[in-house]
Order: C-alpha cells, then sequence, then structure tokens
C-alpha cells in the first residue's frame, strides 16, 4: 500500500545488463522538489533505467533507496508514465482513468481540472484504440500525474504532445515541484521552453554523466547549448 | 480482459445459441431428416452441443489477455504489486470463469424448454444439482485452463502459446487416429470431463494432477507479481484457490449420473427389463449422423465378443421417420445378425434430437453417437463421440467388472 508520499530518492552503483547492453553504473541523488533531466539517444538506457526506477524490472546491482530505505515494491511509490498507456483499447478514457483512481484511492473528481488543461475531457466517451497519438500520450501522463506519490518518472512525456500541451505540462511540473515532489523526465530534443532542472543526466550507451546546476547561474539557453554540445559528441 | 470485451464475448455466445436453436429448428421442423442429412448441419449437428466446450476454449484463449504482459504493465504501472496485484488477478479470472461457463446451465435449460419432451427434468432436484455440477465443474476447467496460459503466456508471445495448444490438440487426435488408441485419461478427463469409467485410481490421481497443476498455474502467476516467499505462503490469492481446489474435489467425488433414471430413456414397451442381471450397452444414433453409422460395426463387433449373459447391446435410433432406420439397417444386413437390438429413442417421432431433453444435463458434453453402460437403473460408464477403439475401451471395462451374477 502507498505509504506517507516522500520525495527523497537516492541511487547507488545501480546496474542492469541486458545481452550485450550494460547500464551504469549510476549513481546520483534527488532531494524533493527537485527536477531532474535525463537526455539521450534511442536506446541510450533511458527507458531501461525509467523501468528500474518504477519497479517494473530488479536490477542487476546497486540499490535504490527511497528516504533512506529499501522499498519491496517501488511501482507502490513512484508513479511512472511510460512511452504508452497499456490501457485496454477497448475500453473508454473514462473507464480506464475511472480504474487508476479507484485503484489509488483517488476521487476522479480532483483530476477533473487536469483534464480540462490538458484539453482531454473533450474524448472521455472515446475508445482508447481509437485516440491519436498525442492524445494517448496526454492519457499517459495524466494517469501518472493523477497518483498520489512522491516521485513522478515521465518517460519522454513532451513526444507526440502539440506546443500548448508541452506548456501545461511544464506548467504542472513546475506545481508538483513546489508541492515537494520529486519529477525525473526524459528528452529527446529541446523546445526551448522547459523548466530549468536541479540535474541534467546525458546518457549514452548506458554510461551516464550527472550535472548539477545552479540554477541561480543557469537559464534555459544553457540547457539547450548543454544538449546540443553533447549531441554533437555523440556524432563525433 | 475488459468489461467490453466480456460483454461482446457473451454477445457472440448468445448467437452462437441462436444459431443452434435455428439449425435444431430446421433439422426438426423445416425439413425433417432429408434436410438435416443434407450439408453443414449433417456434419456439426451431432456435435452441436459439444461446441460448446469449442467455444469456452476459444474464450480461455481470448481470457490470456486479462494476464498478457500488457495487462499485468498497467495494474503495475497502476501501483499494484505483490499480494494485492496476484489477488486481483485470480478475483477477476474467477468471476469470468464463472461467467463464461454459465453457458452450460443454460443451454441445458434451453434442451428441456426447446423440446419440452423432458418436464421430469424440470422438477428433478437432482438433475438442478448436476446442471449446477456441470457449470462449476467448467468454470473450473477454464480457470485452470487460463492460468496455465497466462503464465505460459508471460514467457512466450500469445500466438505462441496458441499455436502451441492447437498443435497440442492435433498431434493427439492424429496420435489417437492412428494407433487406434483412446486419448490419455488426463486429456480425456480434461477435454471431455468423462469421468464416469474412470476407476477411483484414476479419479484420486486425476485429483492429485489437478490440484498441482493449479498449483503450479498459482505459483506462475506469483512469479509475475513478483512476490516474496512468505506472502506467497501466507495470503498471496488464497481464496481463489481454496474455492477452486474446493469445487473441483467435490465435483470429482459427487457424481450425479449415478442417480440418472436409466429407464426413462428405454422404450416403455420393451422387453428389456433394468432389472436383468445383465449390463445394457445403450448407443445412440441416427441414420443421418456418420460418426454414428462408421461405430456401427464396431459396436456389432462387441456384441459378437461379449457373451449374452454378460452384457446386451440396444442401438437406440433416434430418426423422426423409421423408414430412414429400416431403409439404413437394410444397406447394412450384418449389422442385425451380429445381436444388436434395435429400438427406437422414446419421443423420437416427435423430435429428431429426442436424446438431447433426455440426457442434455445428465452428462457432459451430449451429441450422437453417446454409448453408455448401464447396471440396473445405475450408469456405470459412458462415451461421448466415435473414436477408433471406443469399443475396445467398452469391451475391456465389461471385462474387468465381474458379472452380477
Amino acid at each position: 500500500m502507498i505509504q506517507k508520499p516522500s520525495g527523497n530518492l537516492a541511487i547507488n552503483n545501480l546496474t542492469y545488463q541486458y545481452k550485450k547492453f550494460r547500464l551504469g553504473p549510476i549513481d546520483f541523488s534527488l532531494a524533493g522538489g527537485e527536477l531532474m533531466i535525463i537526455v539521450g539517444n534511442n536506446g541510450a538506457g533511458k527507458s531501461t533505467l525509467f523501468r528500474l526506477l518504477g519497479g517494473l524490472m530488479r536490477p542487476h546491482g546497486g540499490e535504490i533507496l527511497i528516504d533512506g530505505n529499501l522499498v519491496p515494491y517501488l511501482n507502490e511509490v513512484v508513479s511512472l508514465g511510460l512511452d504508452q498507456h497499456y490501457y485496454d483499447k477497448n475500453e473508454t478514457v473514462r473507464h480506464c482513468l475511472a480504474t487508476t483512481c479507484k485503484r489509488n484511492g483517488v476521487d476522479i473528481d480532483t483530476i477533473i481540472p487536469m483534464l480540462q488543461d490538458f484539453g482531454l475531457d473533450a474524448y472521455l466517451s472515446n475508445r482508447v484504440g481509437t485516440l491519436s497519438l498525442g492524445t494517448a500520450k496526454k492519457l499517459t501522463i495524466i494517469s501518472a500525474l493523477s497518483r498520489q506519490t512522491g516521485i513522478y518518472v515521465l518517460d519522454e512525456p513532451n513526444n507526440g504532445l502539440d506546443y500548448e500541451a508541452v506548456n501545461v505540462l511544464y506548467r504542472y511540473i513546475s506545481r508538483y515541484q513546489h508541492a515537494g515532489k520529486t519529477i525525473l523526465m526524459s528528452l529527446h530534443l529541446t523546445n526551448g521552453n522547459e523548466p530549468v532542472p536541479n540535474k541534467v543526466g546525458l546518457i549514452r550507451d548506458g554510461q551516464m554523466v550527472v550535472n548539477d546546476i545552479d540554477q541561480a547561474n543557469f537559464g534555459q539557453a544553457d540547457f539547450s547549448k548543454m544538449v546540443s554540445d553533447f549531441y554533437s559528441q555523440t556524432r563525433v | 480482459m475488459s468489461i467490453t470485451t466480456a460483454f461482446r464475448a457473451w454477445i457472440l455466445l448468445l448467437l452462437v445459441l441462436l444459431v443452434y436453436l435455428a439449425s435444431l429448428y430446421y433439422a426438426n421442423v423445416e425439413h425433417g431428416v432429408e434436410g438435416a442429412t443434407n450439408g453443414l448441419f449433417a456434419l456439426v449437428l451431432p456435435y452441436f452441443t459439444q461446441f460448446r466446450l469449442v467455444l469456452l476454449f476459444i474464450f480461455v484463449l481470448q481470457d490470456v489477455g486479462t494476464f498478457s504482459h500488457r495487462a499485468v504493465m498497467r495494474l503495475k504501472l497502476d501501483g499494484l504489486s505483490g499480494a494485492r496485484l496476484a489477488d486481483h488477478c485470480l478475483r477477476q479470472m474467477t468471476l469470468r470463469a464463472v461467467g463464461f461457463s454459465a453457458i452450460f446451465p443454460v443451454t441445458i435449460l434451453i434442451c428441456y424448454a426447446f423440446f419440452a419432451a423432458n418436464f421430469a427434468a424440470f422438477t428433478s432436484f437432482g438433475v438442478w444439482l448436476f446442471t449446477l455440477k456441470v457449470w462449476l465443474n467448467m468454470a473450473c476447467l477454464m480457470l485452470v485452463l487460463s492460468l496455465v496460459m497466462a503464465g505460459l503466456s508471460q514467457l512466450l508471445s500469445r500466438y505462441t502459446v496458441m499455436a502451441m495448444v492447437v498443435g497440442y490438440l492435433v498431434i493427439d487426435a492424429k496420435v489417437a487416429i492412428m494407433f487406434k488408441e483412446l486419448p490419455p485419461v488426463w486429456v480425456n478427463f480434461l477435454l471431455y470431463q468423462q469421468v464416469a469409467h474412470l476407476e477411483q485410481e484414476y479419479l484420486v490421481w486425476g485429483s492429485v494432477g489437478l490440484v498441482l497443476l493449479v498449483l503450479l498455474a498459482h505459483l506462475m502467476i506469483l512469479v509475475v507479481a513478483d512476490i516474496k516467499l512468505e506472502q506467497m505462503i501466507s495470503r498471496a490469492g488464497r481464496w481463489p484457490i481454496m474455492v477452486l481446489g474446493t469445487v473441483m474435489v467435490v465435483s470429482l467425488v459427487f457424481r450425479p449420473y449415478d442417480y440418472f433414471p436409466a429407464d426413462m430413456i428405454l422404450p416403455k414397451q420393451t422387453a428389456v427389463g433394468l432389472n436383468t442381471s445383465r449390463y445394457l450397452v445403450i448407443n445412440y444414433w441416427a441414420s443421418w449422423c456418420g460418426p454414428c453409422v462408421a461405430e456401427m460395426p464396431q459396436l456389432a463387433k462387441l456384441a459378437d465378443t461379449i457373451e449374452p449373459s454378460k452384457a446386451q447391446v440396444i442401438a437406440l435410433s433416434q430418426d423422426k421417420d423409421p423408414a430412414a432406420t429400416t431403409k439404413t439397417l437394410l444397406q447394412h444386413p450384418d449389422w442385425e445378425s451380429k445381436g444388436i437390438q434395435f429400438m427406437a429413442v422414446p419421443g423420437s417421432v416427435r423430435h429428431h434430437n429426442a436424446y438431447l431433453s433426455l440426457l442434455e444435463g445428465q452428462f457432459e458434453g451430449v451429441a450422437i453417437p453417446f454409448t453408455l453402460v448401464t447396471e440396473g437403473r445405475q450408469v456405470r460408464y459412458y462415451h461421448v463421440g466415435f473414436l477408433p477403439g471406443s469399443e475396445i475401451a467398452v469391451a475391456n471395462w465389461l471385462r474387468s467388472n465381474p458379472n452380477k451374477q
């Protein structure tokens, strides 16, 4: 069951091996209210890392600590938004969200403002299988954000979203940060409107370099430059 | 499987029931014997009641989706894990198994109502009890298969599992035909639920095997749910497994066909009494039923080899038109000389499928040819359908059971 939501996350020497691909060792820690953005190419290990954090897979080495404790089932304390929502395609959006809310003890009325902000309220009666890429992505994000946990992990949340929805998403991320929630999210490309993170993870071939950001001297432009520098190194 | 999919599945079930009723109507009322012998109906009708089983297996295959990798991912993303996850899945599967196997009581009641020839069945407590038992039995069967397939589908893709099952059934049927043998005991038990002819030791080993199968399937689910060992033993998925185990044991021990009034199925004016010391081998057949006609030489051989003091073989034709029976018998003069007594099913003058209203609800998977062995008023043995070697099994059974004298 969900304990008191807490956002303190510490990762020590986390490793995962899949055939020839080796992730880690990865070390970093995040306090409540911090945002970390992870940037990397396809196949660099972002999704693997997120699945480990979300408790969908067991790491082969190292540990993931929440408030300094090992948690038996990470998916109870971490909200995970993956590349797809995994709902039954025959169900309506309303039914899917109601199920998720019920399983987490959340009143569905409380997420209606969020649905309106994202513009998903018009699709409530549609079947999940008929949604477009962007709308399905909104459903994925909302299903993760509607849960009451301390840590939110979003895998490429801006992928497929229109400009308006991306702004709404970032507004929600800031709001959750202010509420003391820890947020991890991955990006392919920068739009130029990302919130400035507390930490940036640059991941390549399973190896991640974590940069601490001094937010006072670091702006949006610096972040974009950091990402483009990283990608230019990758090409060489 | 979601609620929507379950709803669609039930619509499909109702459609099949409609087709079933329409085909019976077509064969009985509209076109009579000639209509029934033509085309698809002659092929399908004898096995139509067993079609429910096929349907249930289709649902089991579809049910794999319930516990598929995708569905489990969603549950985990919703924060369910460990014992909570396993409990949730098992509860869903149990409810669905009970819901879908409700096709059995429904079709049984439709048979009674449609033929209106077996009012006695409506007032018989034993028959209602038995209908309930068939329902629970099929629900258990579905649940066990769902569990096993769901476990497999976590390791393999859904289509690989389907291909494996279909491949197995084909190979099994092939082997059975090649070696002129009946399928192994457990296949008989799982697929046809035919346990009447099994000895006590088979029942015991069958129960043990089934319980082991359930535990294995349960273990698979617990592994998927990533449950710690101590939780596994203490609470995860305890109640569905307890219910399942209890129902299975009860349904194995409780055999209501013991209360089946065998004299109900014999023509009243017949000289063959049920109080004789002989066994009666009763075979339901019809002139338009291919498998029945194919089985008849084997039945003749059986009648030839069994001493008359041991057993009497009776073939009950359910042709509505006695002329059709006579014509078939004239075409096969060798049948009658072998000591088979040919009679008509009571009520067959009114309905071609009078046997259905007599047998439906008493036995699982009623279809012709249907062979049963009675001792007094009790049914001791039966088999549905015809496989090469069916009659050898009957002969072996008769040989292994001492004469009552």
